[in-house]
């Protein structure tokens, strides 16, 4: 089986992210909840990697 | 990736993250009461919404009128306006061209013609935090020093992703090894907060550095589109008139229907020319607020002289702002904004960790 890229993850929460911020400027509406939720996905990883803790999978 | 390549991108992600950790910090903890500043000036200063209506202001060369009367001598040089309440700033000095320490800041009430009531005079504690955010107080090569830290940073986090792709493959995506050595765990906090917050900190990196470089790139601007637009004669300064600011006010937002006045340059100043009025309007929309379209009128006559929007590197600078401060998108946006902020410092925290618990075995055999 073809394995994925180990940056994947990293590329798509930056880009979610950065269209969050982008989106953000451009109204006061459904564009605050866009950039709200763009910098959510970057949050939400390390609450995943905090609350999941526990030795390494392998 | 060959082991030599994989030395080299670790020496500049070591060197180029060591060079700007401690200004980092001081930026990150600095940054982080200025993301809520409002909220702060508002605890500071509490004021209940103003209401007013317009037939009972004062017209503005009226209130200016009286402002220049307090300051004998003197002549406008900028002119804005509050949001909340019914007050002009006016910024006055000697001559139209006066240096930035030779200017006077004078609010004016439009009720009265009186200073505003309850305005506490100088330096307030989040002024000067922010002079420390912008330049360490120590004025333009602080801010430059800082804006050159903002490139080591992106450097650091560019060459801090290529490290982590090798290493990312065997724990998987946002695992922290606990049970092994507290080396290796703060290393996988590091790679994984690093990794998460990555388009926020290039955007924050960058976006400072840019703010860093305000003072040249207007000057370019000046040079090269605000010159072209004003079709400047570099004669003598038109001297202000009475009059002219309401009518030039009014025939620039004749010219741009529908958006607002956001502040006034007068002949002299470094954002006009020495034959013009620079009226500055901004949009209606979210977006188009943080533009800006100057409207040059003529000193003389109160006529449009010319209108262009900004260049893409005044865009530019004019957005860098916002998305520096995280401080567009209401409470929920600053909240994250300054939890990414604090994440930052236990990144910045956990790379100074690491390369000061690093084994140095040369270092060893060097002193056995």
């Amino acid at each position: 089986m073809k394995q994925t890229h180990p940056l994947w993850p990293v590329a798509i929460i930056a880009v979610v992210s950065l269209a969050g911020m982008i989106a953000g400027l451009a109204g006061d509406g459904w564009e605050d909840l866009a950039a709200a939720l763009g910098l959510t996905a970057s949050v939400a990883p390390i609450a995943w990697a905090l609350r999941r803790g526990g030795p390494i999978r392998r | 990736m060959k082991p030599a390549t994989l030395r080299a991108w670790s020496k500049v992600h070591t060197w180029s993250s060591l060079t700007c950790t401690l200004f980092l910090l001081i930026l990150a903890l600095t940054g982080l009461p200025l993301v809520f500043h409002d909220e702060i000036d508002g605890l500071a200063k509490p004021s209940q919404p103003q209401r007013w209506r317009a037939q009972e202001l004062l017209p503005v060369d009226h209130a200016m009128a009286t402002a220049l009367a307090r300051n004998p001598g003197s002549v406008p040089i900028y002119l804005s306006f509050d949001e909340d309440r019914p007050v002009i700033n006016l910024t006055t000095g000697p001559t139209g061209d006066a240096p930035e320490a030779a200017m006077r800041f004078n609010p004016v009430d439009l009720r009265t013609a009186a200073p505003p009531q309850g305005d506490a005079p100088g330096h307030g504690v989040m002024d000067t935090v922010l002079d420390l955010h912008k330049d360490l107080l120590l004025g333009k090569v602080g801010e430059y020093f800082l804006g050159a830290m903002g490139l080591c940073f992106a450097v650091a986090l560019v060459s801090g992703v290529v490290l982590y792709a090798p290493f990312a493959r065997k724990p998987g995506f946002a695992t922290v090894r606990r049970g092994k050595s507290n080396r290796l765990r703060w290393l996988d906090w590091h790679n994984v907060i690093g990794g998460v917050t990555l388009a926020w900190a290039m955007v924050v990196g960058l976006t400072g550095t840019i703010n860093t470089l305000a003072d040249p790139i207007t000057a370019w601007w000046r040079g090269d589109a605000l010159a072209r637009l004003a079709h400047d004669s570099s004669g003598p300064i038109v001297p202000y008139r009475p009059g002219i600011a309401a009518l030039a006010l009014r025939n620039a937002q004749a010219a741009v229907p529908g958006m607002s006045v956001q502040f006034v340059a007068f002949p002299g100043a470094a954002f006009s020319s020495h034959d013009h009025i620079a009226v500055y309007l901004k949009g209606a929309t979210p977006l188009t607020a943080k533009l800006l379209t100057p409207v040059m009128v003529d000193a003389r006559t109160g006529q449009v002289d010319g209108v262009a929007p900004m260049p893409w590197y005044m865009k530019g600078l004019l957005l860098a702002q916002p998305l520096h401060f995280g401080d567009y998108g209401g409470l929920a946006m600053k909240f994250l904004w300054a939890l990414l902020d604090l994440v930052s410092i236990v990144v910045l925290g956990s790379g100074l960790y690491l390369w000061l618990g690093k084994p140095r075995p040369a270092r060893k055999a060097r002193a056995a």
